[in-house]
This record gives structure tokens, C-alpha cells and sequence, in this order.
């Protein structure tokens, strides 16, 4: 029973040592063991660890990469272009320790990260023109409308770092005399998440988009009426050249069969010119000597030379 | 009253008394289920388990029943691995159903899809992304919060804010370096594959465990102030193709026509021909044999075709004057002018 009794004292007093000097660490957290408010050691292995009792403290940091936001900051460019960009990084505790000391928590480090990373992204995007901040490469821009087409290699701005490269400038000015590494910190990425017109900056590009797609649609309504005219000009044409096919053909036909007719009565009435006019005179005076005509003749006539006598008619 | 407290508590001692050797199997029960509780786990179809020994990684484990050690030892954490998630960029889905009700736009989602194009003009891009987890422990341990350490639920919170971040570089990145025409009408779909490769390579170098499925671009459209100027190009476009078309139809329909007649009257031309030719054919014909007949005997024929065109001439005419030599000085009495005959003497005819 006493045996008993001095077993169950040693499990419990034993127990709460284990208790107060045992402590897991997770892969998400590093830790930084004080005494009596001093740090003295650093844990950033996850398992389970030891520590002296109620003399040393557990501090846990984060050991995962954190994310800076800015805010949208209003800032001119090399140009003299009024712009909002708005800038996110991500950043770890590298030294744990000297976080500790310098920084402790990750709130303060991240008004620190405000004033480096504000600072550099103004330094980089003063040295730099609006089009720095948005293109990338120098890759010629596409148009679907063969009119900016045109255009587009006289007025593509020209690129001389472009967007990512500003974004490594920003990262390497914010590390520039490694002053994140001082507070324990490492900057891993700088990036420019938007960047935006102020107001009435971004009322006049409207306006220009407007001015642009406006001059198009005037242009393709003027093509129009060009393309309208250029057909209405060729079918003119058209017509009027087989409507002279159609004259031309036809009077050549007729033509042709005319003189035929003349080749076929003149070779046919050469054979005997005076029959024929006596045919056709007898023909005519059957045609036209009809009532109500008047005729006053002689008994001189041929016709009518038997009136005078039966003797006449041997003349 | 103090009598029945007094009475209550004897009957609890009396009780305990009764049941002691009831408390320590009840005990060993409960213990019991504690530590089957404890150790066993099952994780879901969809889910994957993380297993910390004292808070190191020792396994990851598959959808099914497990064992594990009791707690404090061992902790298990189930991720959803398997479901795949969307993040909305520049518009909301209020309710998802057969008819998706979008949110209002809002400054804020206005302020996401507006962004510059490579020709320093505005555009409107809203997009979506898919995501999945591949990677349980990576998706719990690489990325972090202000706020420190949370459940599963918080760090879905916490690496969604990355995918924000990091899709909203990359949309603006790629955009920012093509045309404005490129955005809206033929880049859409190169924009959503580089979108995709791009985003996922950025969360690759975070090495956060997270499987990029696709990117779709949504709604892209010029800024609302400036769609007018957008949609008249796209107007006068296709009026000019309407112009042109018709201009072309009425081409179509004049020229065969006018053919048509060429032909026809080419055609009449040598209907023509053909005519008056046999005409005259058949008349020269008709008069080469009257007058090879004629030379047979010209004068019987000639004295024979005079009297019968006579006879016929004299019969058809109703008014005839016969003169005589010997009656020739009446001639100037006779009623010229008169009785509505035109003589034939006069100047033409009728015929």
C-alpha cells in the first residue's frame, strides 16, 4: 500500500514534468525557446521536443510562406502618367532568432514590409514608362481590323525591360542592402497584381478608344459606299459593252443578209433587165390601179387601139 | 429539509456501496471506447489523411478505415483533395442552378476584371479557375496567414488568397501584352491555356501542393463606356458587307438579263437573214424561170402577161375615161376636181 502510494506520487509528479517540458512542433511552425524572457534556442524541426521546465518558454512562429498585400498605391511613372498599382509579396522568417529579437511579431513585420516594398515599387516605377509596368515583350501586337494593323508598327511603344523584369527590380531593391535579412526575413516574390488609370486619366483613354473605333467605323462606312460605286461602275460597264454586242451583232446580221438579198435579185434580174421591168411594171399597175382611181385614156393606147377598128391591131 | 439531504446522501453512500464493484469495469468501458475513438480513423472518398506524430508528418493516408496511435501521439487532419474547387474573378455566382444567377457587379469586381491592354487601352476580363489539391501535406504546409494556424477551412482561405494573387498577376501580365482586338475576339482562347500554364507555374515555385485544372475566360468586353464605339465598328462592318451584297445582287441580276437580250436579238437578227435570203432566193428563182420560158417565145408572152394585167387593171377600176383623138378638145370640160376621186394623174396616190 505505502509502495503503492510512493508509485502513484512519482507517475503524477513525473507526468507533469513530461508535461511541462514536452512540446510538438508542427511543419507550419518554427519555435524560439525563452528564459525568463531571453531567447535562447531555436526549434524548427516538427516532432516533439523538450525543454527545460518552467524555466524556458515556447514561442511559435510561422514557418510557411506569408502573404503581403499593398494597397493601391497612386504614384506617377517616368512619363509623368498618374497610375494606382497595387503590389502583393510573399515573404518567410527565415531566422527565426533574429525575427525574435528584432521583430517578434508578424504584424510588425508586416508594417516593415510596407515601408520596403512601398519604397521600391515607387523607385521602380518612377525610373520607368507606363509600358514598362504593362507589357512583358515586344511581341507585335495583333489587330483583327487590318487598319490598326497598320498602325501598329508605327505606334507599338517599345519595351525596354517590360513588366517582369520591372517585378525582379522591385524584389531586388526591397532586398537592396539586405535589409529584410536583418529582420530575419526573406522576400521570395514581388509582383504587380493591378495596374490602373486614375480617374480622369482613365476618362480620356475612353475617350480614345471611342475616337479610334469611331474613325473605323467611319472608315467602313466610306469603304462601303467605295465598293458600292467601284460595282455599280463595273456593271455599268458590263452592260454597256453587251448592250453594244448585242447592236453590233445584230445590224451586222441584218446587214449582211441585206446584201445578200441585193447579190441574189441583181444576179437574177442581170440575166434579163428588160423582162424584168416589164414584169414589174405590169405587177405595180396590177397593185396600184385599183378604184377609186380615175383613168382618162386614148384609144392610142395599146389596150385599147381595137376601139378605133379592127385593123390596128398590127401596128 | 435537512432531513432529506440527510437522507439523500445516505442513499448515495448506500448506492456507491452497492455499485462499487460496478465503477472501475464502467471505466474500463468508457476508457475503452475512448481509445478505439482515438485510434481508429476513417477518411472519405474525396479526402485525404495527413498523420502528424507530435505535430512531424509520418504518412499520408488513403480514403478507408485506419488505425493510428491515441491521442496525444498521433493527430490526423483530412484534407479534400478530390474536389475540385472555383475561384471567380470579376463576377459572382449568387446561385448556381439551371439558370445561374449572377451577383450585381460591384466595385470591387469591377475593379478585378478592368485591366490594360498592350495597347495602353482598357478592357473588361472576367475568368474563372479551377483548382484541385494534389498534394495534401504541401497544401497544409507551405503557405501561411497573418493569423496564425487554423483548420482546413482557414487554410482553404488562406492558399485561395495566393490563386487570387497570383491569377490576378498573371490575367494582367498576359493582357497586358496583346491588343485590345486580341483580348476580345481571337486571343480568348490562347489567353485561358497560357493563363492556366502560367498560374500553375507560379504555384509550383510556392510548392503548395495545388493542380491548376483550367482557366475560363468569362464575360471579355470593352469598359461599358466604350462598348457604343465597339459595337458601330461591328455595325458598319456589317453594313458595308449589306451595301456591297446588294450592290453585288443587283450586278447579278442586270447583266444576264441584258445577255439574254444580246442573244435574243442576235438570235432574231439571224432569223432574219435567213428570211428575206430564202425570200429572195425564191423570187430570183420564181423570175429565172419565168424568164427562161419568156425567150422560148418573148413576144406570145409578152403580148399575153400585157392584155391579162390589163384586163385585170381595167376591171378593178371603176371610173374610166376613154378619149378619142377626135374628141380630144373635151378634155379641158371634164370635171377634174371633183366627185372625190383623186386621179391618178395628180401628184402620187393612195398607194
Amino acid at each position: 500500500m505505502r509502495n503503492a502510494t510512493i508509485a502513484f506520487i512519482i507517475l503524477v509528479v513525473g507526468s507533469i514534468i513530461f508535461r511541462a517540458s514536452a512540446f510538438t512542433v508542427s511543419p507550419a511552425e518554427q519555435v524560439v525557446l525563452t528564459q525568463f524572457g531571453d531567447p535562447k534556442a531555436t526549434v524548427t524541426d516538427p516532432g516533439l521536443h523538450f525543454r527545460t521546465p518552467f524555466v524556458q518558454e515556447v514561442n511559435r512562429l510561422e514557418k510557411r510562406l506569408l502573404p503581403w498585400d499593398g494597397d493601391p498605391e497612386n504614384m506617377p511613372t517616368k512619363d509623368k502618367k498618374r497610375i494606382f498599382i497595387d503590389v502583393w509579396a510573399r515573404w518567410r522568417i527565415v531566422e527565426p532568432m533574429t525575427f525574435f529579437k528584432r521583430v517578434r511579431t508578424v504584424n510588425r513585420a508586416i508594417s516593415i514590409l510596407d515601408d520596403l516594398i512601398d519604397s521600391a515599387v515607387r523607385d521602380v516605377v518612377a525610373s520607368s514608362n507606363l509600358i514598362e509596368c504593362v507589357r512583358t515583350t515586344n511581341d507585335p501586337l495583333q489587330y483583327e481590323i487590318e487598319e490598326f494593323q497598320v498602325d501598329q508598327a508605327r505606334t507599338q511603344e517599345h519595351v525596354s525591360l517590360g513588366r517582369q523584369k520591372l517585378e525582379e527590380q522591385m524584389l531586388s531593391q526591397v532586398n537592396a542592402a539586405n535589409l529584410p535579412a536583418s529582420y530575419g526575413i526573406e522576400v521570395a516574390d514581388v509582383h504587380i497584381k493591378r495596374v490602373n488609370y486614375v480617374k480622369n486619366v482613365r476618362d480620356r483613354v475612353y475617350d480614345r478608344m471611342i475616337s479610334e473605333r469611331t474613325r473605323i467605323a467611319k472608315l467602313f462606312e466610306s469603304e462601303a459606299e467605295e465598293e458600292r460605286n467601284r460595282i455599280i461602275g463595273s456593271t455599268r460597264k458590263e452592260l454597256d459593252d453587251i448592250e453594244g454586242d448585242r447592236e453590233q451583232r445584230s445590224a451586222e446580221i441584218r446587214g449582211e443578209a441585206d446584201a445578200a438579198v441585193i447579190k441574189i435579185y441583181a444576179e437574177a434580174i442581170g440575166q434579163d433587165l428588160e423582162f424584168f421591168e416589164f414584169l414589174r411594171l405590169l405587177d405595180a399597175y396590177d397593185k396600184t390601179l385599183r378604184s377609186p382611181a380615175r383613168l382618162i385614156l386614148s384609144t392610142d393606147n395599146e389596150f385599147l387601139k381595137l376601139l378605133r377598128g379592127p385593123t390596128h391591131h398590127a401596128e | 429539509m435537512s432531513d432529506d439531504l440527510n437522507q439523500a446522501l445516505a442513499e448515495l453512500k448506500y448506492n456507491l456501496r452497492r455499485y462499487r464493484r460496478l465503477i472501475i469495469p464502467i471505466a474500463a468501458v468508457i476508457g475503452g471506447m475512448w481509445l478505439m475513438e482515438s485510434t481508429f480513423y476513417s477518411v472519405k472518398a474525396e479526402e485525404e489523411g495527413v498523420v502528424l506524430r507530435f505535430g512531424r508528418h509520418v504518412a499520408s493516408t488513403a480514403p478507408g478505415l485506419h488505425m493510428k496511435y491515441p491521442w496525444p501521439v498521433d493527430q490526423v487532419i483530412r484534407v479534400p483533395i478530390e474536389s475540385v474547387q472555383k475561384l471567380e474573378f470579376g463576377f459572382s455566382t449568387v446561385q448556381a442552378a439551371r439558370r445561374t444567377q449572377y451577383g450585381a457587379p460591384t466595385a470591387a469586381s469591377q475593379d478585378v476584371a478592368r485591366m490594360l491592354t498592350g495597347d495602353l487601352n482598357l478592357a473588361h476580363v472576367e475568368w474563372a479557375v479551377h483548382y484541385r489539391i494534389n498534394d495534401a501535406e504541401r497544401y497544409l504546409f507551405a503557405l501561411g496567414s497573418e493569423t496564425g494556424r487554423g483548420g482546413v477551412r482557414d487554410q482553404r482561405r488562406v492558399v485561395e488568397e495566393t490563386i487570387r494573387d497570383v491569377s490576378e498577376s498573371v490575367m494582367r501580365q498576359l493582357v497586358g501584352n496583346v491588343s485590345v482586338d486580341e483580348v476580345l475576339t481571337t486571343g480568348r482562347d490562347k489567353l485561358a491555356g497560357e493563363a492556366k500554364n502560367s498560374i500553375q507555374d507560379y504555384l509550383d515555385g510556392f510548392d503548395c501542393g495545388i493542380s491548376i485544372l483550367a482557366v475560363k475566360l468569362q464575360t471579355v468586353s470593352p469598359p461599358e463606356l466604350v462598348k457604343d464605339a465597339f459595337d458601330s465598328v461591328n455595325r458598319a462592318r456589317q453594313k458595308k458587307e449589306q451595301v456591297v451584297n446588294e450592290a453585288r445582287g443587283e450586278r447579278n441580276r442586270r447583266v444576264p438579263e441584258a445577255r439574254g437580250q444580246r442573244d435574243r436579238m442576235i438570235a432574231e437578227a439571224e432569223g432574219y437573214m435567213d428570211r428575206v435570203v430564202k425570200t429572195a432566193k425564191g423570187r430570183a428563182n420564181a423570175f429565172l424561170a419565168k424568164l427562161a420560158e419568156y425567150r422560148k417565145a418573148p413576144d406570145v408572152t409578152r403580148t399575153r402577161l400585157y392584155l391579162e394585167t390589163m384586163e385585170k387593171v381595167m376591171s378593178e377600176v371603176d371610173d374610166i375615161t376613154i378619149l378619142d383623138e377626135s374628141v380630144r378638145s373635151v378634155l379641158p370640160l371634164l370635171d377634174l376636181t371633183g366627185s372625190g376621186a383623186s386621179p391618178l394623174t395628180g401628184k402620187g396616190g393612195t398607194r
